[in-house]
């Protein structure tokens, strides 16, 4: 979702831009820039990166620039963030900063170059700046208002003009909203942007077109007859808005899981073909060649990698060392070896070193982040990116899940490439990953009942999460949940190791999840526990005739293969410490000691 | 302007569809009842909304989030209790400060309507639509756009004005909510605030409308609220259309979407984001496939609603019917379209349909389900069997 931001008042515009750009933040961006007119020169500042980084080149050279601005920040779902194709985009006397997809471009674009004019990116948006300093003789909002009429598509767009007292703005099927303040007038993509500066906004029609003055709007349509307009007063607080209806940013994106599983695979998986797209950067050769994978990762990234370990060998035939970042530089890396980076920001120093460390052994690596064009993405030879939007409470919930779906599809991709997987068997996961969302959503109805269990033992002095497989990992992620955000001291064992030590912690006062849904063995481990005196919540597989049996709560989940149910296990696992650390008061998005991207080793 | 969304109700007679999410979440013309009122809110320029929700609330907070994505801000306000629609409006109250809408979330309308509500003058407006059969809704008697009463249910099939139940407000009306009479099933219904209000002479005007607005009260009455949605849409196609597949009409093919060849599409037709149809598929008017759907070759479906996540084998017909989220029907199965008499809270109805299946319903190969036939969620047909009549929630068919 890219972000448009304007500012013509008294004060400097920089400093005004990089605040307002910041409120996008949220939204998520990869590059960002401004334009600020300065000696009826106009200055660009633009780059691949942060905001934090761009304001910083803006005071090294100097704070230039008057009081008039552009910004904009973009995200790319689809291909590579770069300086050249950050905005804004200049041409000639004019600036400009553009949402939207001009869907004639291509046309114009042979046009333009036709005339004379230069490209310096690929994008769409650059075509509008040049229309627009074709038609720009005095009045800027008639040649922006020419220029759009030659226009097909969506645009919210902002226009500066070294010579023009004045700013444009201009919107169709792509949000624009003005704000109306004391000696000043401002542009947002969205309302809470603006709502540091002012609460009198006024929502632009599609085909309308504004002159922006410090102290007045003037509206007109494409055909240069004056619009009314109406100042709305805004009442509401930002901070709610952007949960959206919940009360925490965790539980939001909790549920946005069925989604974030969808966009992950959709598009790269073919049931006709029985095979998985993915651009990895690698030959079928290559693929055939490997022996081992090894996997580096920190945190939750971690708990993602050991599911490949289970998974690899079955589907691939091959094994996999799944190393914590941090442990990685005492390790040796062998030829034929393929490295996994998993960072959810693509920013984590530890594994951006290790990653950095293994490529100096000539292997090859891929890397599974959510964050498009980040510092990890340069490193490796192929990036499967987990397309689940941004995340912003510290405790990863979707992108968990997007890793195991990115590491499913991975493993389909080699076990075919290499031969492991026939098209059939590897048509019937396919079938069984696109009834994953639904199955996901099914879980989450069961919120109510995982609320009760998490109340009733928000007590615990300590937690236990057992798990056996596939489901070991999400024993260790569950644990981890309880630790960062309920602040209980948990321990995840796979299931048969108990009996090797922790058993002696188990007392009447420990309740013991046990993740059940992939054979019985585990069945044994809770018979282990449950003699010692703990309350055992089981996650079970629909219709298990047993379970009730041996433990005290069941809470039944939809059957699906094993590598699946240890998807449906994660929501558990997450919904259980939501609710116990939301029972217990604690500041759930935003834990103590805790950063959502650790960028130092 | 402000605007009121009620969208807390479940809609219990659209059973079993809304089992797991509220009727304000079906989709009709591939978007849910809600999405269409919101459009048609954010295209007259009514852009704060405050949608009060209850039954399976998280369903709408996940669609619409903040409403960026629709241009327009909500707030989501929790009406706790299901104590009828004027205890949910009086929720709203701390959020509304000047004349606003109120506006049912799961009825379908377009900006016209909205239009012509937003542009009435008077204090109290109903927004009121002239039909052939009122059937179970308020009818309005009014003289000179004056509302003189409001019969409810009049029990009896007659043509007249129904309350379509969208109002303009000024902020008055929260002085009447509280004066509200309890009804009999024990709820505050805004309709009998406004009855009160003409007893005690308070002036509230109707607008006919001559936009379009559509209710549905069963589950299946959403074939007919899909086929008209489905007539507001256009034609575009994002997806991939392989040689030799043919569009007819109307189609519109969402972004990711694959219609192999040999597939023939007669619209008003959509098909939804990341869907993989064929090849040698038929889909015929008036058609809803929601995203991420599979339809197996030499299929056909007629006039039905498939949403999203749903699978359809190979070789099996699909008339006049409703499948739910996630839910499959095996190779060579078969849903017969005909009349039918449907029990539906111990009432019985007069219905012309196929089958209604709610979200995830697994059906095995060479299934038949005849006229009329509803399954509830979770529930399992096994291969080769011949369905009819009601099945529960959770059932297992052998």
């Amino acid at each position: 979702m890219c972000g448009i931001v304007a500012y013509i008042g008294c004060e400097k515009a920089g400093p005004v831009l990089f605040d307002t750009l910041k409120r996008l933040e949220y939204r998520g961006y990869d590059s960002a820039g401004v334009a600020i007119k300065s000696n009826e020169e106009i200055e660009v500042i633009k780059s691949a990166g942060k905001i934090a980084d761009l304001e910083k080149i803006y005071v090294s050279l100097g704070s230039p620039g008057e009081t008039i601005g552009i910004g904009h920040t973009r995200w790319a779902t689809h291909g590579r963030p770069s300086d050249s194709n950050a905005h804004p985009f200049i041409s000639g006397q004019i600036a400009i900063v553009h949402n939207g997809i001009i869907e004639n471009y291509l046309d114009l674009r042979e046009l333009l170059t036709e005339m004379g004019f230069v490209f310096s990116s690929e994008t769409d948006s650059e075509v509008l700046a040049h229309l627009i300093n074709l038609y720009y003789k005095e009045d800027l909002s008639e040649a922006v208002a020419r220029a759009l009429a030659q226009v097909e598509g969506s645009y919210a767009v902002a226009v500066l003009a070294a010579g023009s007292p004045y700013l444009v703005c201009a919107r169709k099927d792509s949000p624009l909203v003005l704000g109306v303040g004391d000696g000043a007038t401002y542009v947002a993509s969205d309302v809470p942007a603006l709502l540091p500066y002012t609460r009198n906004v006024v929502r632009m029609k599609d085909g309308e077109i504004a002159r922006l003055y410090r102290d007045r709007i003037d509206i007109f349509d494409l055909e240069g007859r004056p619009q009314s307009h109406q100042v709305e007063t805004i009442e509401w607080d930002m901070d709610a808005a952007e949960k959206g209806g919940y009360t925490h940013f965790m539980l939001k994106e909790i549920h946005e899981q069925p989604r974030a599983i969808r966009e992950t695979f959709s598009g790269r998986i073919s049931e006709i073909e029985g095979d998985v797209r993915l651009s990895l950067g690698l030959s079928e050769s290559e693929i055939r060649s490997l022996e081992r994978v090894t996997i580096i990762a920190c945190g939750t990234s971690y708990h993602a990698g050991l599911l490949a370990k289970y998974l690899f060998v079955r589907a691939a035939g091959l094994p996999v060392e799944v190393e914590m970042a941090s442990e990685f530089q005492h390790l040796q890396v062998r030829p034929r070896t393929l490295i996994l980076g998993i960072t959810q920001s693509g920013e984590t120093a530890d594994t951006l070193l290790a990653l950095k460390k293994a490529r100096t052994c000539g292997v090859r690596s891929l890397a599974i982040t959510n964050v498009v064009g980040s510092t990890v993405t340069e490193l490796v030879d192929g990036t499967i990116y987990t397309r689940c939007g941004p995340e912003i409470g510290v405790a990863a919930t979707k992108t968990f899940t997007g890793q195991l779906i990115a590491l499913i599809l991975l493993a389909i991709r080699l076990g075919r490439a290499r031969g492991h997987l026939t098209p059939d068997q590897a048509r019937k996961m396919i079938v069984e990953l696109t009834r994953l969302p639904g199955l996901v959503q099914r879980v989450l109805e069961k919120r109510e009942e995982i609320r009760k269990i998490a109340e009733d033992y928000s007590g615990a002095e300590c937690y236990f999460f057992i798990g056996r497989d596939f489901l070991y990992p999400i024993a260790l992620e569950g644990a981890l949940k309880m630790k960062e955000i309920a602040y209980i001291p948990s321990e995840g064992y796979a299931g048969g190791e108990l009996k090797h030590g922790p058993l002696a912690l188990i007392t009447e006062e420990t309740p013991v999840v046990a993740l059940a849904t992939c054979g019985k063995k585990i069945q044994s481990n809770i018979k282990e526990v449950k003699a010692r005196g703990a309350d055992v919540v089981a996650l079970a597989t629909e219709g298990d005739p047993d379970i009730g049996k041996v433990a005290n709560v069941v809470i039944e989940l939809p059957e699906t293969r094993p590598v699946f149910s240890a998807v449906l296990c994660s929501v558990v696992v997450q919904l259980l410490s939501y609710y116990t650390a939301d029972k217990l008061g604690l500041p759930i998005d935003k834990p103590r000691n805790l950063a959502k991207c650790v960028t130092v080793e | 302007m402000q605007a009121v969304i009620l969208a807390a109700g479940e809609g219990r007679r659209c059973r079993p569809l809304t089992q797991t999410k509220s009727k304000v979440m079906l989709p009709v013309g591939n978007s849910p009842f809600m999405e269409h009122v919101i459009r048609a809110l954010a295209e007259n320029g009514v852009s704060e909304l405050n949608v009060v929700v209850g039954y399976q609330k998280e369903r709408v907070m996940d669609h619409f989030e903040d409403g960026i994505d629709f241009d327009v801000h909500i707030t989501y306000i929790d009406q706790g209790k299901p104590l009828g629609t004027a205890h949910a409006l009086r929720k709203a109250e701390p959020y509304i400060d000047r004349e606003f809408l109120v506006l049912n979330g799961d009825n379908l309308i377009d900006s016209c309507a909205v239009g012509e509500l937003v542009g009435a003058s008077g204090d109290f407006v109903i927004l009121a639509a002239l039909r052939r059969h009122t059937g179970d809704y308020g009818v309005l008697t009014i003289e000179e756009n004056r509302v003189q009463s409001i019969v409810e249910k009049p029990g009896r099939a007659c043509s007249g004005l129904l309350n379509t139940g969208a109002y303009k407000f000024s902020p008055a009306i929260f002085e009447e909510l509280p004066l509200t009479p309890i009804s009999e099933r024990g709820s505050y219904e805004l309709t009998q605030t406004l009855s009160q209000m003409i007893e005690n002479g308070r002036e509230i005007q109707a607008v006919i409308t001559e936009g379009v607005w559509a209710d549905a009260i069963f589950s299946w009455d959403l074939l007919n609220a899909n086929s008209l949605a489905l007539s507001l849409n256009g034609t575009k196609v994002l997806g991939e259309v392989e040689p030799g597949a043919w569009l007819k009409g109307q189609v519109e093919v969402g972004e990711g979407s694959v219609i192999r060849s040999g597939c023939y599409l007669v619209g008003p037709v959509s098909i939804g984001r990341n869907c993989d149809i064929g090849p040698n598929v038929t889909i015929l008017p008036s058609t809803s496939v929601g995203d991420s759907a599979r339809i197996g070759s030499n299929t056909e479906i007629r006039n039905s609603i498939i949403m999203n996540g749903a699978r359809i084998g190979s070789g099996a017909i699909v008339s006049d019917s409703i499948i739910g989220a996630s839910s499959t029907i095996g190779d060579q199965s078969m849903i017969e379209s005909g009349p039918s008499v449907v029990e539906v809270e111990e009432k019985f109805h007069r219905a012309e349909f196929g089958a209604v299946l709610a979200d995830n319903v697994t059906a095995g190969g060479r299934v038949l389900l005849q006229p009329g036939t509803i399954v509830g969620t979770d529930s399992c047909i096994g291969s080769g069997a011949s369905v009819r009549g009601w099945i529960e929630r959770n059932s297992r068919v052998i």
